[in-house]
């Protein structure tokens, strides 16, 4: 990519100690999370809204791609600079400026890790529900950028779901707040709604109000072993009919188990499908709700089933859904975690569907997921070294993502298309949905600016 | 001190198999200490492997910044503790700086002077004289073979911060046990073995091994962490002979009743678990079961403890001082802030290394203390705590 840049300027809006251009730096900001590989120019880590909208306004004068980074944990690419130019690393603007308790509302900078979040909240009896299994480390403004999800999104829903208002930078460098603190807004367009989700290809954001919820009195989990998916499929289906609110209904296939058992030594009785629970509210209610649960598991034929005492269980039953992707991204030379999500009626079928594949093409595919929204994720196992291995690990993939648009589903349900999924997303939305997407792109960011090369491609 | 990348790996088949486990998830960005402190992806443990794999096929050369991310890792192991795929980073990390050492590129000249030291006079400082020439001359007073334990002093409480081998010695001798030592100790070498220059770390190994056999021991401790990892996770020894690292000594006595830790010290205390007695070699409970023993003493826990303390910065102070400054200071700002007294460490360069950024901060109401000496202090062997003031 040949691409002037003029690092004086950029040093004059952020100061040197904020700017990378070493070329081992470079290496470190090529990737993410995924090992889609592409070098940026500059790496430049603002501190205020004003040097944002300064650093925009140099770019759109200049014609300069500016790719916005959180923690690097996209797991689609979103923060690779593909067309080269700037990454603006927002993680030095990583302030909570505001608790409000009395509205249950936060604003926060971009670069709060979520983790810091939680641990602000938590004495006061709040907590923002969204919870990828990145919160360690992610920061909110990624979380937004991608609409992360989380295995408590079958109750508390997406990271969308959460986001009041925002302050972002558009392209040509002007700042504009988008939403409001009301929980009802009917004044115009959703912007700020529009913006989650966006991958950065339509304005940086600079600050983020957010919704918080009180934490809940309780927490309960329980794990339940399934002879079929189908079963386990029906077990979840029948606890959210019952109006049973789980805020976690996870399910892992035995490929998953057998990985691991393999990785970690937890050991799993002879089943076809394991689902793990979540239950929360006031100790009452989750009582109540638990004889319940137990019913459906017995009704659904567990196998066995487990419930957890005390806290300590509870992480001891949640260790192994928290281990599957390490324990998959171990198991073979390369693996492919894909995130596609169905109608939770059609997630036993998806589930048929998958073992089709995999048998067709003679790849191992592990899936584990969240069920209860039904947000899959697949992992393809395999070998990028042996050339025959990669060219089926495509086609698998390709066929994983059909069956899911099939089942009237779509491609991702929380990691975001970036550049890994850009094929897809011409199949899954008609030319006009396209076009119109476009033309909101266009009209927000006229010389293609902010993140290119992701969700459409080439525009 | 650039040299030109070459296309074949330098590394081998099981060391870029190892690399390749890691997924890049970048969990380790909230654990690390070096990254905490640069907030710079290429100071964490994804950052470091995508720089191994890039100079490892010749994308990018041994260019003084990729000198300074290797060997500014402080090889703490902390990031093992949390990543997601179990990558075996110290090993690859040893095995990048052994190629920089056999290219002629690293170690840091500051930290091949220590080996160079280490390799000449037997130990780190470079000093000539015998350990038996110093302060803990009146020690020297039965002969290894026929003592209950041979005591392997080290470099650092042999020669700097010898109250940490008197109390030690103190308190064996008041449990009525007998302490050997050896005027020809010589360094274990775990300097040499943490900047990969396995060459000589191996030699110098197998030449302890051979003199430390012939001294023929019953049983041997050690006060410094660094020489118990390296005498009992790296050693080649070709007899049996156990050994512990002093904390364990002291469990085994509490649990014999053969010491009664009797003076009350009623402070707060944080135990700061240093990396190669913790990580590396796993001996958490029995420093905390010697905290325990002591009358009035309450230990409190931070949320870095145990396996996920964060590192004192030590070893890369020598030529890194600000990331030791940088790194230090925050484990004693959490430390501050929990409202302990006391700092107990089971290492002398910990110790060193808290002490000084704690001193440079002025940081006067947190006593920075070697265990032996709590204990010794408990048992009324001493009669002041911290011995080591601040400067």
């Amino acid at each position: 990519m040949t691409l002037t840049l003029d690092t004086k300027k950029l040093e004059q809006i952020v100061g040197p100690e904020n700017m990378l251009t070493d070329p081992v730096d470079l290496v470190v900001y090529s990737s993410d999370a995924t090992h889609t590989k592409s070098k940026p120019n500059i790496v430049i880590f603002p501190t205020t809204t004003q040097q944002v909208s300064d650093i925009m306004k140099y770019a759109s004068a200049n014609r300069i791609p500016v790719v916005p980074r959180g923690a690097g944990s996209s797991l689609s690419g979103g923060p690779v600079a593909v067309k080269g130019g700037i990454i603006v690393d927002f993680t030095k603007m990583n302030k909570i400026l505001n608790v409000d308790t009395d509205n249950f509302e936060v604003l926060v900078e971009p670069g709060v890790v979520y983790k810091t979040l939680e641990k602000k909240l938590k004495p006061l009896g709040l907590f923002f529900p969204p919870d990828p299994s990145s919160q360690d480390w992610c920061t909110i403004g990624g979380m937004i950028a991608e609409n992360a999800g989380g295995m408590r999104a079958v109750k508390y829903g997406v990271t969308r779901d959460w986001v009041m208002g925002l302050e972002v930078v558009l392209a040509n460098g002007d700042i504009a707040w988008f939403g409001s603190g009301t929980y009802k807004f009917a004044s115009g367009y959703e912007m700020h709604r529009l913006i989650v989700g966006s991958e950065g290809t339509l304005a940086l954001i600079t600050k983020a109000l957010l919704k918080v919820a009180p934490l809940p009195e309780a927490r309960l989990a329980a794990i339940a072993y399934f002879k079929t998916l189908e079963e386990a499929g029906k077990c979840v289906y029948e606890t959210i009919r019952r109006g049973l609110q789980p805020s976690g209904a996870e399910i892992m296939d035995r490929l998953t188990m057998d990985a691991v058992s393999k990785f970690t030594g937890i050991t799993f009785p002879e089943c076809g499908a394991v689902v793990v629970n979540e239950l929360d509210g006031d100790t009452d209610s989750i009582k109540k709700r638990l004889k319940i649960l137990e019913e459906i598991y017995k009704q659904h034929n567990a196998i066995s089933y487990r419930i957890a005492k005390d806290e300590h269980e509870a992480e001891k039953i949640f260790e192994s859904r928290h281990a599957a992707y390490s324990a998959l991204s171990t198991y073979k030379p390369t693996t492919e975690l894909e995130d596609v999500t169905v109608p939770i009626s059609k997630v036993p079928e998806m589930f048929k569907r998958i073992e089709e594949i995999s048998k067709k093409y003679g790849i191992m595919i592990a899936t584990f997921g969240h069920m209860g929204d039904g947000n899959l994720h697949p992992n393809i196992l395999y070998d990028e070294n042996i050339p025959e291995e990669k060219e089926k690990a495509e086609l698998v993939k390709d066929e994983i993502f059909k069956a899911a648009l099939d089942l009237k589903g779509t491609i991702t349900g929380e990691h975001g298309v970036g550049c890994s999924k850009i094929k897809f997303f011409g199949i899954e939305h008609s030319p006009c949905s396209v076009n119109a997407q476009k033309a909101i792109k266009k009209a927000l960011d006229p010389y293609n600016i902010l993140n290119p090369g992701k969700i459409f491609g080439e525009m | 001190m650039t040299v030109k990348g070459k296309l074949s790996p330098k590394l081998s088949k099981s060391i870029i198999e190892a690399l390749q486990k890691c997924s890049q998830c970048g969990k380790c960005r909230s654990i690390c200490p070096t990254f905490e402190y640069k907030n710079i992806e290429s100071y964490n443990e994804r950052g470091r492997l995508m720089l191994y794999k890039a100079w490892n096929n010749g994308e990018i050369e041994a260019s003084p910044a990729f000198i300074d991310r290797v060997y500014t890792c402080l090889l703490c192991r902390v990031c093992e503790e949390t990543c997601p795929p179990k990558v075996r980073y110290m090993e690859i990390a040893e095995a990048v700086r052994g190629k920089l050492a056999e290219e002629g590129v690293g170690p840091v000249p500051e930290q091949k002077q220590a080996i160079e030291a280490i390799k000449k006079t037997g130990n780190v400082f470079g000093q000539e004289s015998k350990l038996n020439e110093g302060d803990l001359a009146e020690f020297f007073t039965t002969a290894p073979k026929d003592a209950d334990y041979y005591f392997f002093v080290g470099c650092m409480a042999g020669r700097n911060y010898t109250n940490l081998a008197k109390n030690a010695i103190l308190i064996l001798r008041k449990a009525g046990l007998t302490v050997g030592l050896d005027p020809d100790e010589k360094c274990c070498a775990g300097v040499a073995k943490l900047q990969g220059v396995e060459s000589d770390f191996s030699k110098i190994a197998a030449e302890n091994v051979k003199h430390i056999e012939g001294l023929n021991p019953k049983k041997i401790f050690t006060v410094c962490p660094m020489c118990y990892a390296a005498l009992k996770k790296e050693y080649p020894w070709t007899k049996h002979i156990p050994i512990q690292h002093i904390t364990e000594v002291y469990a085994e006595l509490l649990a014999k009743k053969m010491i009664k830790p009797t003076r009350e010290l009623p402070a707060k205390v944080v135990f700061f678990d240093s990396c190669h007695l913790g990580r590396w070699s796993g001996v958490y409970d029995a420093p905390r079961i010697v905290l325990n023993s002591i009358p009035g003493l309450q230990i409190i826990e931070l949320e870095r403890t145990r396996n996920l303390q964060r590192c004192c910065g030590g070893p890369i102070r020598v030529p890194y001082v600000d990331f030791r400054n940088e790194i230090a200071g925050r484990t004693l700002q959490e430390v501050e802030a929990s409202g302990a007294e006391y700092l107990v460490t089971p290492c002398g360069t910990c110790l060193f290394n808290l002490q000084s950024v704690a001193s440079a901060n002025f940081m006067e109401d947190l006593k920075i203390v070697d265990i032996s000496e709590v204990l010794a202090f408990s048992l009324e062997l001493i009669d002041k705590i911290p011995q080591y003031e601040f400067e």
